[in-house]
């Protein structure tokens, strides 16, 4: 290594890296056990291939969009096809790129069970390269000299709770119009029926995951701009899930109602997303009640959704869009030192509603241009067959798995 | 299909498979629970018969003999009633000759309808019209489309001609399939579905032309 040595920072990044990494892990479990056993292959695929696939255009264009030099605050203009030996800078890319890939990824589970694959390749390589990092370098990009017009305002998203959750909520609830719902979801009369999932224990174990991973995603994000307040980011993030676990069991249980597990573990992501944007702002205790709120919002959002027959497969847009939202605000209102600033309310209200405009926005002409050119949905037939055998020609379960259609019917 | 009808098929099924006493008392237990029913689910006969006759390992058999009589008559033509849905320019036959794709499907097609019309009474008044809407969007020629709004007026009394494809026959079942998701749900329609495939997977006629080629 020629004497030289990796920071501490560094060797943190690295390990951060790897750790949001495997959040695709638990993103792949949490939808597949979510899904119908017919379609868990196809969800997994969805995972797997944005961060395969989808990062590729990430590193050649949005990666420069976003962090490259931004003189007019709107848009990056250098660091194309990155490369290069500095290892900071390759590092810090390297962990940009899998935050991309975060945000894509939410947009998968909630379209579950009825986009087609390569429409949905489509529309995330749309969301990484464009919809993202242009955003992006509005709240993050540029430098202190030449800021994105949103951090010049003073926009306060600490590791990415609206840069990430918002963005990717807000393509996710457009991607949930534009698509329709499942087949027999709603009844003629607009009642909801529960699609349940084939494997609650895997859908736990991606849970775990992610909340492991998310130790990365905003301690990382911490040592960039507060390394002084990494370990209270960390200790943020923990209680961030517990208390969204505790608001939305108490909710329920208030409600009459039994804690499905679900319910439970929604809540633990309710609360990770609410504490994203200020975990090295928010003194703990606020940071627990930002997330109590969270842990019930969640719950609330799910109804609502389904009462606007809105068919989200996994629960994405209220954990994610919802929860983004609230602590994104919860910034304004808690910052320590600066509790109830409003003109910090009034930024971090702005900025939330810029990320949800341009992303559901962008995200909806993706969609509806990807579905100009290409099948959006797939037919009827394949939902009947299952997307694992339309989509991929294979099962997930071959041993166990009843499956209604011939799969040897399915293979060109 | 009519509660004569039905009973005779029944009696024709169970005839080489139990003695005497036994079909007598099989036929004695239909007249009195079953020939009023409006939807019979074969199923239930024979969990029923199970209690009074000891079938043993003839239960089997019992099952998919039932399944294949009554599929089979579903596409006889009744002897004392001229049809006012009769097959366009087709001289009338008593017999179709059937391919086991057709059996398959018949049998398929009465299972599945039967369930969900016994089990799920209130989808009933949806039905035709629910099934025209889908037959509506099909891609087959107005000759076929014709026979198949007949036999979406009547599940329980299907003609139809024997050169219906495979394609045409599974676009048949899917339009069953999605009716049931919208009446009932998806997942209790694949419940459904997967039950009585595995369940038609025992007919004779299986074994030429599975029922999962229809999914």
């Amino acid at each position: 290594m020629n004497g030289s040595e990796l920071s501490a920072s560094l060797v943190w990044m690295i390990v951060a890296i790897a750790m949001i990494f495997m959040m695709q892990a638990g993103f792949s479990c949490l939808e597949a056990g979510l899904v119908r056993a017919k379609n868990t292959v196809n969800v997994i695929m969805k995972n797997f291939i944005d961060v395969a696939l989808v990062t590729l255009p990430f590193w050649a264009v949005g990666y420069g969009l976003m962090w490259g030099a931004n003189p007019s605050g709107w848009l990056g203009t250098s660091d194309f096809f990155v490369s290069g030996t500095d290892n900071a800078y390759l590092v810090n890319m390297l962990f940009q790129l899998m935050f991309c890939a975060t945000s894509s990824t939410i947009v998968s589970g909630a379209i579950a069970e009825r986009i087609r694959y390569g429409a949905f390749v489509a529309v995330a390589t749309v969301i990484s390269v464009l919809t993202y990092p242009i955003f992006g370098s509005w709240a993050w990009g540029g430098t202190a000299e030449s800021p994105g017009w949103l951090r010049g305002l003073g926009f306060i998203d600490v590791a990415g709770g609206t840069v990430v959750h918002i963005v990717g909520g807000a393509c996710a609830l457009a991607g949930v119009i534009v698509l329709g719902a499942r087949r027999g979801r709603f009844s003629s009369q607009g009642i909801a029926r529960v699609i349940p999932g084939h494997n609650l224990p895997v859908f736990s174990i991606g849970v775990f995951l992610l909340w492991f991973g998310w130790f990365g995603f905003n301690g990382a994000s911490a040592m960039v701009d507060f390394p002084e307040r990494v370990g209270l980011a960390l200790l943020n993030t923990h209680l961030g899930a517990c208390a969204g676990v505790a608001g939305a069991m108490l909710f329920v249980t208030l409600r009459g109602r039994k804690v499905a597990m679900a319910t439970a573990m929604n809540g633990a992501l309710g609360g990770l997303v609410s504490v994203t944007a200020g975990c090295a702002h928010l003194a703990p205790p606020l940071a627990i009640f930002t997330a109590l709120v969270a842990g019930v919002l969640v719950t609330v959002a799910t109804t609502w959704l389904e009462r606007l027959r809105l068919d989200d497969a996994v629960g994405a847009v209220p954990v994610h869009l919802c929860c983004g939202i609230w602590g994104t605000v919860a910034v304004g209102l808690f910052q320590t030192n600066q509790m109830f600033d409003l003109r910090q309310i009034g930024v971090q209200l702005l900025g939330a509603a810029v990320a949800f405009i341009w992303a559901f926005a962008t995200a909806w002409l993706a969609f509806k241009t990807v579905g100009k050119f290409m099948l959006l949905r797939v037919p009827s037939i394949s939902e009947q067959r299952g997307l694992d055998i339309s989509e991929h020609g294979e099962i997930g379960y071959a041993e166990f798995q009843d499956s209604l259609a011939d799969p040897s019917q399915e293979r060109g | 299909m009519s509660a004569d009808l039905r009973r005779s098929s029944l009696l024709g099924a169970l005839t080489t498979l139990l003695s005497a006493q036994e079909l007598a008392l099989a036929m004695s237990i239909y007249d009195q629970e079953f020939a009023h029913q409006q939807f019979f689910l074969a199923a239930k006969y024979l969990e029923r018969l199970s209690l009074s006759v000891g079938l043993g390992d003839r239960q089997r058999r019992v099952f998919a003999s039932l399944n294949s009589a009554l599929a089979h008559t579903a596409f006889v033509r009744e002897p004392r009633a001229a049809s006012p849905r009769a097959l366009e320019g087709g001289a009338e036959q008593s017999v179709l000759q059937l391919s086991p794709a057709l059996v398959v499907f018949g049998a398929l097609c009465e299972r599945v309808t039967q369930r969900l019309l016994g089990i799920y009474p209130a989808t009933q008044s949806g039905w035709p019209a629910a099934l025209r809407a889908h037959i509506g969007e099909m891609r087959v020629d107005d000759a076929v489309s014709q026979q198949l709004r007949h036999w979406a007026d009547d599940p329980f009394d299907r003609r139809l001609q024997v050169n219906l494809n495979e394609q045409t026959l599974s676009e048949l079942v899917h339009v069953l399939y999605l009716w049931s998701c919208d009446e009932i749900g998806p997942v209790k329609t694949d419940q459904i579905f997967a039950y009585i495939v595995r369940e038609l997977e025992q007919m004779p006629e299986a074994a030429q032309f599975s029922p999962r080629r229809l999914m």
